[in-house]
C-alpha cells in the first residue's frame, strides 16, 4: 500500500509541476509585430499542403484551417508544437520569406524555459528556408540549450513552419 | 599464511560477491540509462503501458468521465481526452463543456478552447485565446441564428461565427443548450478502457524503474547504497589488480 500511494504521489507532483507561464499576450505580440492595423486572414491546409509541411519540414499539421494576421508583406502567426509534453504557444513575424521575430507566447512544460528569452528568440532574425537534401532547412544556425533540447527543436519546427506557411499566403513576396 | 594473503583473499571473495549482486543492477541501469538517452528515438513519452498489473502498480485509478449526446453519437471527456463513442478525437483545454452539431461540422466546447470538427471528425481547427475567444467557457449550445454557437462566459452570453471569428452578444433565453447526460453504460465503460491506457508513458515507467521508484520512499536510499556497492567493487577491483601488480613485479 505505500509503495502504491508513493506511486500516486510521484504522479501527483509529476502533474503539479504543469503549469502555464504566459511569456506574452497575444495581442501584444500583434501590436508589436505591426505598425498598422492588421488584417486577420484564414488559410485552408488542405491534404497537398499538408503532405508538403511533412515532407519538407517533418511537421504534422492536423487543423484544417490557420488564422493568421497580414499586412503589406508580412505575417504574423501564432503556433503550437509539443516540446516534451506540453505545447509551447509561440508567434513568429514573417516579412519577404524572412523572420522577423520569434516570441514564445505560453509556456507549459517544466524544464527548458530558457527558450522564452531574447538571448535565444534573437537568433531566428533573419532566418528564412533553404532547401536542403529532400525538405528545407533554417539558414541560420540555431544554437541549442543543454536540457532544452526538445524546446529547442519545437522552436525550430515553428520557425520553418511559419515561413513555409507564409509562402502559402497572399502576402509573400512571389504573391504580389 | 601471511596477513596479506589473508587481507587479498577477502577482498577477492567480497568482489566477487559484490559483483554478483550488482551485475543485476548494473543490466538494469545501463539498459534503463541508454533507453532514456533515446527518448525520442523510440518515441517513448508517446507510448503508454496498458498492461493491467502495471496499472495496478501505479494505482491508476477510472477517471471521471463527462458525455453530451451529438447527434446519435456521444462526445466525451476523460481525463484531458475528447472522445467520440469510443474513440479518441483529441485533447480538451479544460473541461468538456457542450457540444453542438452544425450544418458544415460539429463543434466541441472546452472550456478554454472550442474544436472545430469536419463531418469526418478531422479537426479544422482550434479557436481559442490567441484568437481572441473569451474564457472561461461556462455553457455552449447553439443560438436561435442559424450557423452561430452561443457561448456563456463571466461576461454574459456570445454568438460566434465559427467561419468569419466574430462574435455579438446574444439573448440566453434563445440558446438551445448543451446538456450534460449520462452516457450509456457500453461507451462509458470504453472510454474509461482506453482513457486508463493513456495515462502511464513507456518513459515514465523507465524514469521510475532507472531512479529505483519501485522501492517507494526507500527508492532513494536503495539506490544510494547501490552506488556505495559500485563504488566498493570498483575499488576492491583496483586494490586486486595493484597487489598482483606488485606480486609480479617483486
Amino acid at each position: 500500500m505505500l509503495l502504491k500511494h508513493s506511486f500516486v504521489v510521484f504522479l501527483l507532483l509529476g502533474a503539479a509541476c504543469v503549469r502555464a507561464e504566459v511569456v506574452l499576450p497575444t495581442e501584444q505580440f500583434i501590436h508589436e509585430a505591426f505598425t498598422q492595423t492588421p488584417k486577420r486572414e484564414t488559410l485552408w491546409v488542405d491534404k497537398t499542403l499538408k503532405q508538403d509541411i511533412a515532407e519538407s519540414i517533418d511537421y504534422q499539421f492536423h487543423a484544417l484551417r490557420i488564422r493568421y494576421w497580414g499586412v503589406g508583406e508580412r505575417t504574423a502567426w501564432v503556433l503550437e508544437e509539443v516540446g516534451k509534453e506540453e505545447p509551447i504557444t509561440m508567434g513568429v513575424v514573417v516579412e519577404g520569406d524572412k523572420i522577423l521575430a520569434l516570441r514564445v507566447l505560453v509556456y507549459r512544460e517544466s524544464r527548458g524555459d530558457e527558450v522564452k528569452h531574447g538571448f535565444y528568440t534573437r537568433q531566428f532574425d533573419h532566418a528564412r528556408l533553404e532547401e536542403h537534401r529532400k525538405g528545407y532547412r533554417l539558414s541560420k544556425d540555431i544554437d541549442g540549450i543543454t536540457g532544452a533540447t526538445l524546446s529547442v527543436r519545437a522552436t525550430k519546427k515553428v520557425a520553418k513552419l511559419a515561413l513555409l506557411l507564409h509562402q502559402q499566403t497572399p502576402y509573400a513576396s512571389h504573391a504580389k | 599464511m601471511s596477513r596479506k594473503n589473508k587481507l587479498r583473499r577477502k577482498i577477492t571473495k567480497w568482489h566477487k560477491r559484490i559483483g554478483l549482486i550488482s551485475a543485476v543492477f548494473v543490466f538494469v541501469l545501463s539498459a534503463t540509462g541508454f533507453l532514456l538517452n533515446h527518448t525520442s528515438a523510440f518515441s517513448l513519452g508517446e507510448r503508454f503501458i496498458s498492461s493491467s498489473w502495471l496499472l495496478a502498480l501505479y494505482d491508476v485509478q477510472a477517471p471521471q468521465v463527462r458525455s453530451f449526446p451529438l447527434n446519435g453519437q456521444w462526445l466525451s471527456q476523460a481525463d484531458n481526452t475528447l472522445y467520440l463513442n469510443d474513440e479518441a478525437v483529441h485533447g480538451c483545454d479544460g473541461e468538456l463543456v457542450g457540444a453542438v452539431v452544425l450544418s458544415t461540422y460539429w463543434v466541441a466546447a472546452c472550456s478554454e478552447a472550442l474544436l472545430v470538427f469536419s463531418p469526418e471528425n478531422a479537426l479544422i481547427e482550434k479557436v481559442d485565446t490567441n484568437t481572441g475567444l473569451p474564457v472561461p467557457i461556462l455553457r455552449f449550445g447553439r443560438c436561435a441564428e442559424a450557423l452561430k454557437v452561443c457561448l456563456k462566459t463571466r461576461d454574459g452570453t456570445v454568438a460566434l461565427d465559427l467561419d468569419a471569428l466574430a462574435w455579438q452578444a446574444a439573448d440566453e433565453s434563445s440558446v438551445q443548450w448543451s446538456v450534460i447526460t449520462v452516457a450509456p453504460e457500453g461507451i462509458e465503460h470504453a472510454v474509461i478502457a482506453q482513457a486508463k491506457t493513456h495515462i502511464i508513458s513507456w518513459e515514465k515507467l523507465i524514469l521510475d524503474l532507472h531512479a529505483g521508484r519501485y522501492f517507494g520512499p526507500l527508492g532513494p536510499l536503495f539506490m544510494d547504497v547501490l552506488a556505495l556497492l559500485f563504488c566498493l567493487f570498483a575499488g576492491t577491483g583496483i586494490y586486486m589488480w595493484s597487489s598482483k601488480r606488485k606480486k609480479r613485479e617483486g
